[in-house]
């Protein structure tokens, strides 16, 4: 056997394709990371006295306005009280809005799913439109007519945001469900000789249930965003308040002299979308691969 | 084709119909006692000869289902009431506000747009740490809560380093921040979605055709992947304009700019009952166009979608 | 004077490519000279098509290749860069994909992809462009070529446009062209047409690599035949010397596979039918009902079917179709697509019911009961899929699947299915997922036998596998059919398999069957014309 010269190339990296075998994904640091923050936020709704430093309701005038410190990492606000026990007592306040308006959206949105699925061409009709006028609300506008009708406070303005997000959840379910019901596994059954309940219950609910979770995680920043402004303009809780978009409101009047009384509670909401969003995905993914 | 138009446009006056009388009704429920707001307020100590003529003068004295009616036919010609607490006419009072706001929405739709494409062609199939650094972007920018974001702005660029206003000056320089608050988010957002696309047009057979004829990566991105990348952005655009409109609420507000928003929102804490029902109408309006408009887009640009229907 | 000997339009020697530390072509040896026809035959995973983008640099970013020597009309590329390799392909070398509906842009006008090789090699003004473009799209047959350039992929039918995808590639006149699996995606009829396109190309002096799964397409064109598997070449010859004399026990399977040259009841597996000392006579003969006298089990009496489109136009997928079925007979259905034949399918299924006529099963009125009452019926008769993957419940086991369909569930009710189909008991913990195509395949073949039923009904049952596996589920499909005396509908677009599996045969065309009969009358000498015509387009393995 002779020698072969064998001279070793790999394409070119210059060559940079664009056919890629594998897509790219956030590195698995990122959802630790996420997964972590989570945690965070769970202690510091249950068990706030935990990570806190100090009484949120204490007021210290002597303390106010003061930088981040060592004594207190996010500064104080106007009465001296310590921002970051505060951004932690408002973590519950603020969780409890996000995660309740959530389930209002889902509830809601899997009942009027369920309502145009299985209720005949007459309901389905009827509520896509219900869905398309709903939706001619954008985002906060509903939010706003439900507060004009029962008034501001943290109770209205979580009804709010889970009225508004009911018709985005409820598209999502009902085509599931169609896209299910024609599904070839589905008609399978059918020939089978499966009766249609049957066939509903172990087949299209289950399947289309699925993706509802991961739904759910990437819904809750959004609500815990949508609420946090109702707060912001005066509309959702008000101050004195811990939660954050209250105290994001508190802390406009004195942005010029402390930036720490807005920017750190901001920095939460922003942490929290962004956590749900990874775990949302991170669970998505591993529904796709088990 | 004229079918289809015909169903959107009929599918549009339903929706406004709708929404008209879902705001009449739900105004109703609204405690209080309207005549009252009129006359200046729960506090206002007004007589009862003054409230009964308020009552004729506004017909609120009339049935519901009068009341309905006359409101169906005044909104046929345009008149949206007047005004609780400014009376003026409504449809004067907004038709000044309406350019303002979208504007503001128009430009931002524009920035975040060019944005996300510009994101999401950079990052996208070149090495591995530009993808991931894209991703980390367009996710920190897409949870940018906007009232937060246009504050931490403010702070940043209008007192700090003092380019551009804190408030709404009327000239361009005025417009930048409440604009970039508004079209980052919503960047970020869309730069997702076009990633997404875009990975799923590169993997294409077509793309490995277009290389095999000698094309070039820009080459490819420019007259292949990005069309594709682009269209669940022209879908999605309608959507987006909702968002920004209740964005705007917001900024208007924290920018002290003349808009739709800040008046919905000075209005709703005034229970100012006319301009609250003429601003939905209004955006409800406006999005219902931009619905039809996104509509007729998407199938411009994607001639399957045309297809599609007419083939099943 | 000496004649010069032309060089090779390609030579490849020990081509390795590998993924990874994972190598799936494993010295690869190849060349190729002007106006002959290469051809590389091989089942999925065999390394044939990442052969065929290798040779034009584009094994992907994650490929390392090695060669000892890579030459392109005599210009070596081994390590060539990214922005050599540009220059070659399209002026060089062209490559034709398969299923044009996706290998060109969707969203730009065919005209457009095909003046692309023209713009970025000889930079031609856009008016000169143009008018090469409806030169070539001329030259590959296209009637209209004027309004043709302005379509997209999508509006031209699938013939047409792969003749589109064929003129952007030979837009330059690339001496050597790469087609891989250039037909797959078409109906039999267009398939002929674009091997006789591809066929006059080479005659002009274009060196082709064809690239097929399929024995048969390229018996009709290719001069030497390479066997691959698993990587390697493990047979080459010319044409003659492959197909008459085979070398390799793999190759000789691959033959053996093809349906169309084995008569009934001949199997198809070779170590099955070295079994056989001779072709059981009794398989041979066409079948005879069971009971003499007795009815067919499943009649369809003139049905008709009618689809309604968005524009409010109306089409018959079914339009007048009688069909009997009997006991212990193979009945089958063929036809391009479009024909309508699924729709027969689901008509028997009772899945649809039909505009006009009636379907009946077993004397009983089937398609004109209630469904409350057909539902306990409807165990008689099971089905088979095409995609079996689609067909289960993506959150199931193999286990779960079959016990539900199973009147009573039972783990050895189970494995009793399992072995039935040839699965080992195991299969039934895991997921159709992480099962390959044939063996999908089984599992769904269980399935339907699960409530012993008396019809089976099979609808394209093999199209989406390999070769070799196909053989193995048609022999599946067939012992299973004689041992239990079943009456099997088994529709396909392919001659080849109805010609083997079927007693007797209903050709369909737009909705309407044109010819039936026993099947080797039929396929031997056709009456109808057009079955005449699919007899004729049908690659056959020796022409």
């Amino acid at each position: 056997m002779s020698e072969l010269e064998l001279r070793q190339t790999t394409v070119a990296a210059s060559a940079q394709h664009l056919l890629l075998t594998r897509r790219p994904r956030l590195p698995r640091v990122g959802t630790l990371l996420a997964f972590a923050f989570v945690l965070f936020l769970v202690v510091a709704t249950f068990a706030p006295a935990l990570v806190a430093t100090q009484d949120p309701n204490l007021i210290a005038p002597t303390e106010a306005f003061r930088a981040p410190s060592a004594a207190h990492w996010f500064g104080t606000d106007e009465s001296g009280r310590d921002v970051y026990s505060r951004v932690v007592a408002g973590t519950g306040t603020s969780l409890l809005i996000g995660v309740s308006a959530t389930l209002i959206g889902l509830v809601l949105g899997l009942a009027l799913g369920l309502l145009a699925s299985f209720g005949g061409r007459i309901f389905d009709f009827g509520v896509n439109r219900v869905i398309e006028v709903l939706f001619a609300f954008p985002g906060l506008l509903l939010a706003l007519l439900v507060i004009v009708i029962a008034g501001p406070g943290p109770v209205t303005a979580t009804i709010a945001v889970g009225l508004s997000t009911a018709p985005g959840y409820a598209r999502i379910i009902r085509g599931q469900f169609v896209s299910i019901r024609s599904a070839p596994y589905v008609e399978a059954a059918r020939v089978l000789g499966r009766s249609p309940a049957r066939i509903v219950t172990r087949h299209v609910i289950p399947n289309a249930l699925v993706p509802l979770f991961v739904l759910a995680t990437l819904g809750i920043g959004q609500a815990i965003v949508w609420a946090a402004a109702l707060s912001y303009l005066g509309l959702g809780a008000q101050p004195p308040a811990a939660e954050w978009g209250a105290m994001l409101a508190a802390g406009r009047t004195y942005l010029a002299t402390a930036w720490w009384m807005t920017v750190f509670p901001g920095l939460m909401i922003v942490g929290t979308t962004i956590a749900t969003t990874v775990l949302g995905r991170a669970l998505a993914r591993r529904g796709k691969d088990a | 084709m004229l079918r289809r138009t015909g169903l959107l446009l009929a599918g549009a006056v339903f929706v406004m119909w709708a929404v008209a009388t879902l705001t009449f009704f739900a105004i109703r429920l609204i405690p209080g006692d309207p005549a009252q707001a009129i006359l200046g307020g729960p506090g206002s100590q007004a007589s009862q000869e003054a409230l009964d003529q308020v009552r004729r003068d506004y017909g609120l004295d009339q049935p519901l289902i009068v009341q309905y009616l006359a409101m169906l036919g005044r909104l046929l010609t345009g008149d949206l009431g007047t005004s609780y607490a400014l009376k003026v006419p409504v449809a004067e009072l907004l038709g000044a506000q309406l350019g303002g706001t979208l504007l503001l929405a128009v430009l931002s739709l524009a920035v975040a747009w060019v944005l996300a494409l510009a994101l999401s062609l950079w990052s996208t199939g070149r090495s591995r740490i530009a993808t991931v650094l894209g991703e980390w972007i367009e996710l920190a920018a897409a949870a940018l809560p906007h009232f937060w974001f246009a504050a931490v702005l403010i702070a940043v660029f209008s007192t700090a380093l003092g380019w551009f206003p804190p408030v709404a000056t009327g000239t361009p320089a005025g417009l930048v921040l409440p604009v970039v608050t508004l079209a980052v988010p919503l960047a970020g957002f869309l730069a997702q979605v076009m990633r997404e696309s875009l990975l799923d047009a590169m993997q294409q057979p077509f793309v490995v055709s277009a290389r095999a004829r000698g094309e070039g990566a820009l080459g490819i991105r420019l007259r292949h992947t990005i069309r594709h990348a682009a269209l669940p952005g022209i879908s999605l655009s309608g959507w987006a304009l909702g968002w920004l409109l209740s964005g705007a609420v917001v900024v208007e507000t924290i920018f002290a700019m003349p808009g739709l928003g800040r008046t919905l929102l000075q209005a709703v804490t005034l229970r100012d009952i006319p301009i609250v029902t003429g601003v939905v109408l209004l955006i409800a309006l406006v999005y219902v166009v931009m619905t039809i408009l996104t509509d007729a887009a998407s199938r411009l640009a994607d001639p399957r979608l045309r297809r599609q229907a007419a083939a099943r | 004077m000496a004649a010069e000997t032309p060089a090779p339009l390609l030579d490849v020697a020990e081509l390795r490519v590998a993924f990874g530390d994972q190598e799936v072509v494993h010295g690869v040896s190849l060349r190729i000279m002007p106006g002959e026809c290469i051809a590389i035959v091989g089942e999925s995973g065999s390394g044939k098509s990442v052969t065929a983008r290798a040779v034009l640099g584009m094994a992907g970013s994650t490929a390392g290749m090695s060669s000892r020597h890579l030459r392109v009309r005599g210009r070596e590329l081994g390590s060539a860069s990214e922005r050599e390799w540009q220059r070659v392909r399209g002026r060089d070398a062209g490559l034709i994909l398969q299923d044009a509906l996706v290998s060109l842009d969707p969203l730009r006008p065919v005209g457009r992809e095909i003046e692309d090789p023209l713009r970025i090699h000889e930079r031609m003004p856009p008016a000169e462009r143009r008018a090469r473009v409806l030169e070539l799209l001329d030259r590959v047959g296209m009637p209209d070529p004027a309004l043709a350039a302005r379509q997209r992929s999508g509006e031209l039918s699938g013939g047409l446009r792969q003749r589109a995808l064929i003129a952007a590639a030979i837009a330059l006149d690339p001496p050597l062209l790469i087609a891989d699996e250039p037909t797959t995606a078409l109906d039999v009829s267009v398939q002929a047409r674009i091997l006789a396109l591809l066929d006059e190309i080479r005659s002009r002096g274009t060196g082709l690599l064809l690239i097929s799964h399929d024995l048969a397409v390229v018996g009709g064109l290719a001069d030497r035949i390479l066997v691959m598997r698993d990587g390697e070449i493990l047979e080459e010859g010319t044409r003659d010397e492959v197909l008459g004399s085979p070398t390799t026990a793999y190759t000789r399977q691959l033959i053996a596979a093809v349906p169309s040259g084995t008569p009934r009841g001949v199997p198809l597996v070779v170590a099955d039918r070295e079994r056989m000392p001779t072709p059981d006579a009794t398989a041979a003969a066409p079948h005879a009902p069971d009971t003499p006298g007795s009815g067919p089990l499943l009649r369809l009496d003139g049905v008709v079917k009618t689809y309604r489109t968005p524009d409010g136009a109306s089409f018959r997928a079914v339009d007048g179709v009688s069909l009997e079925l009997h006991r212990g007979e193979t009945l089958g259905l063929v036809g391009e697509s479009g024909s309508g034949k699924t729709t027969v399918a689901r008509l028997a299924l009772a899945l649809e019911s039909p505009d006009a006529g009636e379907v009946v099963l077993d004397g009983v009125p089937w398609s004109r009961m209630p469904e409350r009452r057909r539902r306990p019926l409807r165990h008689r008769i099971g089905a088979v899929y095409q995609d079996a993957l689609s067909s289960f419940d993506p959150r199931w086991s193999v286990g779960r699947i079959l016990s539900d369909a199973l009147p009573v569930g039972s783990a050895a009710g189970v494995a009793g299915l399992l072995d039935q189909v040839g699965l080992p008991a195991s299969v039934a913990a895991r997921r159709p997922l992480t099962l390959s195509g044939g063996q999908r395949q089984r599992v769904s073949i269980a399935r339907a036998l699960a409530a012993s039923p008396e019809i089976l009904i099979c609808d394209e049952p093999v199209s989406a596998l390999d070769v070799t596996i196909q053989a193995q589920i048609l022999d599946l499909v067939d012992r299973i059919q004689r041992e239990r005396g079943l009456a099997c509908l088994f529709i396909s677009h392919d001659l080849g398999v109805v010609r083997h599996m079927s007693d007797r045969v209903a050709v369909m065309r737009a909705g309407r069957i044109v010819e039936f009969g026993d099947a080797e009358r039929v396929f031997a000498s056709p009456g109808h014309p057009y079955t005449a015509q699919l007899v004729a387009d049908s690659p056959r393995l020796v022409p």
